[in-house]
């Protein structure tokens, strides 16, 4: 993974510091133009073929790049990309200055009914905007004067689907489950309560969201009749 | 031998009746197996399953303990796949346990196949805290043990990647099981026809893509759309298992059932662990396919922790996720 740093600074990108070495892409801070900037890129993975390889990274981001277009469009704080490269698969984008909601909650637990609105509200309007963000965790969205700013849309989409949809509020929920233990009954229920004034669709997606940990293979109580052992 | 722990396994849950003994060392002293034959077309009958069971469980039984050289009073328990899987079929097995256990008063152990999988990969692949994925026709799931459970950290939402390659492979007129066909015909093209690509969050998706490349069955060559079959297929898991590995954090993956014999599945697996610096443990290609031993390992286990259960609980249970059961060996 360091040569892939290596090669960033072949290209002449000037980084500074290595953020995040993850599963499908390097994230690092980069003095771009004079400023500070995120550079994000998508490393190219040897055991696929060329043809899948640079099918996926090249859509996704793509799609990265526009839903983080069109999310603040849609009143959603979100990084500003500065610069696009679609041949080598890399978005460069606004660094922002905060703390991990994660961070924040371990901390501090004063603002959670607050920020569980705000998030509720937020989500509402991607939802609303046929957006998903396909890995909503409290990793993945800061917590900065008092508003939330969401970022790593890798695994987002535009799709209307239910269920897609609803797999956002079931990852939020497991996050919650497993990190922030203590607040999360309380937190989804305020969380729900105020997506729900914000998105029509949200007592069908709520519903679906229900159902979803039921989707894997030999759930006994997905079968609604007769169980036959 | 005397005085070892002996251990009968059997194994009912799909197309194989395999009966097998094991000792306390895990030395394999008899494996017995027989398979349904399934006819060019079709695919596994689960009525006709479970009559190739019948017809064949007394022999293998009796067959194993004479490989064995031993009287089934000398066995310590008898073991069974309890599930998931073929009603038919795995009530054949459960029935033939409960029969031993009655006539020889042994106790008897309901095991959960794909435990079973899991199990047996490790102990032969001598793996330590492994990332396991199991690839078959029952199950598609990527595996971890944690906090006395294995639990599901990416698996198939819809059908087994076992499934996508049987299917597919009965749908162009190859005969069953359709893996080792679609691998040799896959070796003989690099023209990638493009396919759905499904992945959801960490899980995948395989029925679309399956219809799909049936539907394309009459414009190309066979050799083509094999390839992008599997090209595709497998990306898709390894794309998954990657995210798994480098969330974990793990050193090792362990690949079992059924498709685990598959190189090129392999070969991928071991360039992407190779990034991450984890080695590729593969089961023992004898393994791979349904078998006794595997339900025997299981059941020493379980005869180790005392958790046999009465008799006439011994039943079977096609639905059952393996990320259910209790695992206290691990602990």
């Amino acid at each position: 993974m360091e040569d892939v740093v290596l090669l960033l600074k072949k290209q002449g990108w000037d980084v500074t510091e290595v953020l995040c070495i993850g599963a499908e892409a390097v994230v690092c801070k980069v003095d771009f133009l004079g400023k500070d900037a995120v550079l994000k890129f998508r490393i190219p993975k040897s055991y696929r073929i060329e043809h899948i390889d640079a099918m996926i990274r090249r859509k996704r981001t793509q799609t990265e790049a526009l839903i983080l277009k069109r999310v603040k469009e849609a009143g959603i704080k979100a990084p500003c990309v500065l610069y696009l490269d679609l041949q080598r698969c890399m978005i460069i984008m606004e660094y922002i200055h905060g703390l991990l909601l994660k961070e924040v909650l371990n901390k501090d637990l004063a603002d959670w009914e607050k920020i569980a609105r705000m998030l509720g509200r937020y989500v509402a309007f991607m939802h609303e905007n046929d957006i998903v963000h396909g890995d909503l965790t409290t990793s993945n969205i800061f917590y900065s004067d008092g508003d939330l700013i969401f970022f790593d849309f890798g695994l987002g989409d535009f799709t209307n689907d239910i269920e897609d949809k609803a797999v956002d509020l079931e990852l939020l929920y497991r996050v919650f489950l497993s990190s922030h233990t203590k607040i999360c009954k309380d937190f989804m229920n305020t969380f729900l309560e105020s997506y729900k004034l914000h998105c029509s669709q949200a007592e069908e997606i709520i519903a679906r969201f229900r159902r979803i940990r039921l989707m894997g293979r030999y759930f006994a109580k997905r079968y609604i009749g007769k169980n036959s052992n | 031998m005397s005085g070892k722990t002996l251990i009968l396994g059997i194994e009912s849950t799909a197309h194989t009746f395999g009966v097998a003994i094991i000792d306390e060392d895990f030395t394999v002293l008899a494996d017995e197996r027989s398979t349904l034959d399934v006819p060019l077309g079709s695919g596994i009958h689960p009525q006709k399953a479970a009559e190739h069971h019948a017809q064949n469980a007394c022999r293998l039984i009796i067959s194993a303990l004479n490989k064995a050289n031993i009287s089934p009073d000398k066995l310590a328990g008898i073991a069974y796949s309890a599930g998931p899987g073929l009603g038919p079929a795995l009530r054949v097995g459960a029935t033939a346990a409960r029969a031993l256990s009655i006539l020889f008063k042994k106790p008897i152990y309901a095991v959960h196949h794909a435990i079973g999988h899991i199990e047996l990969a490790i102990k032969f692949t001598n793996s330590i805290d492994p990332l396991v994925v199991l690839v078959s026709g029952g199950h598609t799931a990527i595996t971890a043990f944690s906090d006395g459970k294995w639990r599901i950290y990416g698996e198939t939402l819809d059908i087994t990647l076992g499934n996508l390659i049987d299917q597919f492979a009965r749908e162009l007129g190859l005969p069953f099981p359709g893996g080792p066909h679609v691998e040799l015909l896959a070796r003989k093209s690099q023209n990638y026809i493009l396919l759905p690509y499904t992945v959801k969050g960490n899980n995948v998706m395989y029925s679309g893509l399956l219809t799909y490349a049936i539907n394309l069955a009459s414009k190309y060559k066979l050799e083509d759309l094999c390839y992008s079959l599997q090209e595709t297929a497998f990306s898709m898991l390894v794309e998954a298992v990657e995210r798994a590995l480098v969330q974990l954090d793990k050193r090792e993956i362990v690949l079992t059932g059924g498709v685990a014999s598959n190189s090129r599945l392999q070969e991928m697996l071991r360039q992407m662990a190779e990034i991450h610096g984890a080695k590729v443990l593969v089961s023992p290609k004898r393994y791979n396919p349904d078998n006794g031993v595997q339900i025997a390992i299981v059941g020493l286990y379980l005869h180790e922790h005392n958790l046999s259960v009465p008799v006439e609980k011994a039943i079977v249970k096609q639905r059952w996720r393996l990320d259910e059961v209790d695992i206290p060996w691990r602990m």
